[in-house]
């Protein structure tokens, strides 16, 4: 009656002492692509009229800049992930003048990578103008942005110093990064 | 059907069914302390008399992620990461006797002893922080990134254990086990809290976006990390092993009531009780708030020579003040994962073979019948919750030495895990062999789970 368990037993037996792993490739790994969009705040300042004149000297300051270091561009995973970036300027002008604003990446101080200028126009202390700067930077161009490790801002007042108000700046990229397995 | 849904929530980890109520292996009673004994004696074969290994993952398997399919790779992934949730899983647990023994004292007691040395980690899937990194914040404005995703807890330990198993009337076994954890390394991230968005300003920002870390508290405690830094010799591994490391202590309680010989229901509660780490612990903890605007410049006016501020640097401070990330060392206590089995068991058919025919029971002898069925239930205590297994089965005793003994398996992991386990009385060499999971043996790609255990004993029975 029980012959049939010699022959049934071997058979539970074996899957436990044969099992495996088939059917997968782990090497497609290799061929998964993601493409993660990272919104991040960059910069942002808010410039008086009083400030376009030098408080120890007393003389006008024709035109006004500044830099800080972007580390985070500065690594080679980001440099070869990031495809695209688009950069977004938001200007609320409070004075009476135009400005010219130019917005640059370098590598080192004086090594300018990327850069773009525009002209943010005049509004008043009481009716600022909003001003939207939308810039894409694609390839090639991305490659030589994303050398860069600091960003500079200079602000170029048009004409005249202002008389009275600020201009306001706000500012964000999304990045583009595509990241392989490889 | 709601009990199976519910079930299908939940999940084992560290369940046993094979083993459990078993009396012909001696390991049974490390799953019940109070379980019914046949033997009078035992000592397992040193290193082994019992291996245990279950791997598992919730939600997921090795073929979903990298089975030689049609479609795009990242296609399949980008559903895998859909379909998984934050409940979700992936459970390494190992078990290896050093020592086993046992034997009789007096008519009804049974003195049970031995060391095993245990490997457990459970990490749950961390939904947000994956979806962060697949997909990125752009499409997820307003999303709080919960930091009570990252869950994740690894023990190595080694466990000194001692027993009774006492049989009082007719009815009742009863047992305890006291147990001293000693814990080699232990590493965990469990009850984060907080979040992370990314919102537009709305005032709570001077720039576009306001990138919030509300209410953060997120912490990693180490135990032992330093023994296993540099070059472990195999005289340090065995002292740490032996008692060197952090100590705990602990208890397991179990009993089994025989309404007669056919019928009997048990129940265990295994390790009730704490590790205390005091020695080589470090926690690094970060906790706070912050809104990052980013960087605001303010234009200075510099004179010939002078350099802007470091305004990146400036930012990194105000954050890492913000949210400090601290490295404590001060003791703290770790709660082993605590189980519960149940069980209910009919015996029904013939005596089994080499029982006596009679109801000796009653007389103080071993009978068993040569057929069983039961219904049996686990529960552990997760960092997520308790997770819970339910398995009916069916036990055949063919010979006087060997028996068959088949589950149905209800868990997180899987509706259709089939288990078997076989045990061999060869003489007084005791084997035994058992897997959960085991349709899926043909291609454990497929499989969401494995658990295999096998264990050599000597038992020996009074003339």
């Amino acid at each position: 009656m029980y012959r049939f368990i010699w022959y049934l037993l071997p058979g539970l037996l074996f899957p436990l002492l044969t099992s495996c792993v088939k059917d997968t490739d782990f090497d497609q790994l290799q061929e998964v692509v993601i493409t993660p969009e990272v919104d991040v705040n960059l910069l942002f300042f808010e410039i008086n009229s009083n400030e376009f004149v030098d408080p120890v000297t007393g003389l006008p300051r024709m035109v006004l800049s500044d830099v800080t270091d972007i580390p985070f561009l500065d690594d080679s995973d980001t440099q070869e992930g990031i495809i695209r970036a688009d950069f977004l300027y938001e200007f609320d002008n409070f004075t009476s003048i135009d400005y010219q604003v130019t917005i640059s990446f370098r590598r080192g101080a004086d090594n300018v990578t990327y850069s773009v200028d525009f002209i943010v126009p005049a509004g008043a202390v009481a009716n600022p103008q909003s001003h939207i700067v939308l810039d894409q930077v694609e390839a090639p161009q991305i490659y030589d942005l994303t050398q860069a490790n600091k960003m500079a801002v200079t602000v170029d007042p048009l004409g005249q110093l202002p008389a009275g108000g600020s201009l306001v700046m706000r500012s964000k990229a999304t990045f583009y990064l595509l990241i392989n397995g490889q | 059907m709601t009990l199976l849904l519910v079930l299908g929530q939940l999940a084992l980890a560290q369940n046993k069914p094979l083993l459990y109520d078993l009396a012909e292996v001696p390991q049974s009673l490390m799953l019940n302390p109070g379980a019914t004994i046949n033997q009078d004696a035992h000592v397992g074969v040193p290193l082994l008399s019992g291996f245990h290994l279950n791997v598992g993952s919730s939600g997921v398997t090795l073929f979903d992620v990298v089975g030689k399919q049609d479609g795009d790779v990242t296609q399949r992934l980008s559903s895998v990461l859909a379909n998984l949730n934050n409940r979700d899983f992936f459970t390494v647990h190992q078990q290896l006797e050093l020592l086993n023994f046992g034997w009789r004292s007096g008519r009804n007691r049974y003195y049970s002893g031995g060391i095993y040395q245990e490997l457990d980690m459970i990490t749950y899937f961390p939904k947000d922080w994956a979806t962060l990194a697949w997909y990125g914040n752009t499409d997820r404005l307003d999303y709080p990134f919960k930091f009570n995703d990252i869950t994740a807890r690894f023990d190595a330990l080694s466990v000194f254990h001692f027993g009774v198993n006492e049989k009082i009337g007719r009815h009742w076994h009863l047992g305890a086990r006291v147990k001293i954890y000693n814990s080699m390394l232990s590493v965990s991230s469990l009850n984060n809290k907080g979040s992370f968005t990314t919102s537009l300003a709305a005032g709570e920002s001077a720039n576009i976006y306001a990138h919030k870390l509300s209410r953060a508290e997120v912490s990693i405690r180490t135990s032992g990390l330093s023994r296993f830094e540099g070059d472990l010799t195999p005289g340090g591994a065995v002292g740490t092993g032996l008692l060197g490391g952090d100590l705990g202590l602990g208890f397991d309680i179990g009993g089994t009531y025989a309404f007669d010989d056919q019928l009997k229901v048990s129940a265990s509660l295994l390790d009730v009780g704490a590790i205390f780490h005091a020695s080589d612990v470090k926690t690094y903890q970060a906790v706070g708030d912050e809104v990052v605007e980013g960087i605001e410049l303010d234009f200075p006016a510099l004179a010939s020579g002078q350099s802007p501020p470091p305004y990146y640097a400036i930012f990194e401070n105000e954050l890492e003040a913000a949210v400090p990330i601290d490295t404590l060392y001060s003791a703290y206590t770790q709660w082993r994962p605590v189980k519960l089995n149940a069980g209910v068991s009919y015996g029904f058919g013939p005596a089994a073979p080499g029982s006596p025919a009679c109801n000796c029971t009653k007389k103080g002898r071993p009978f068993a019948f040569e057929s069983e069925v039961g219904l049996q239930y686990f529960a552990i205590k997760r960092p997520k919750g308790v997770q819970m297994a339910a398995s009916v089965y069916y036990l055949r005793r063919l010979f006087r030495f060997l028996l068959v003994k088949s589950t149905y398996t209800v868990d997180a992991l899987s509706a259709s895990n089939i288990g078997l386990g076989i045990v061999g009385d060869f003489g007084n060499f005791n084997i035994y062999l058992a897997g959960d999971h085991v349709l899926k043996y043909g291609n454990l790609s497929k499989s969401n789970g494995l658990a295999v255990q096998f264990g050599m004993n000597f038992k020996f029975l009074n003339k």
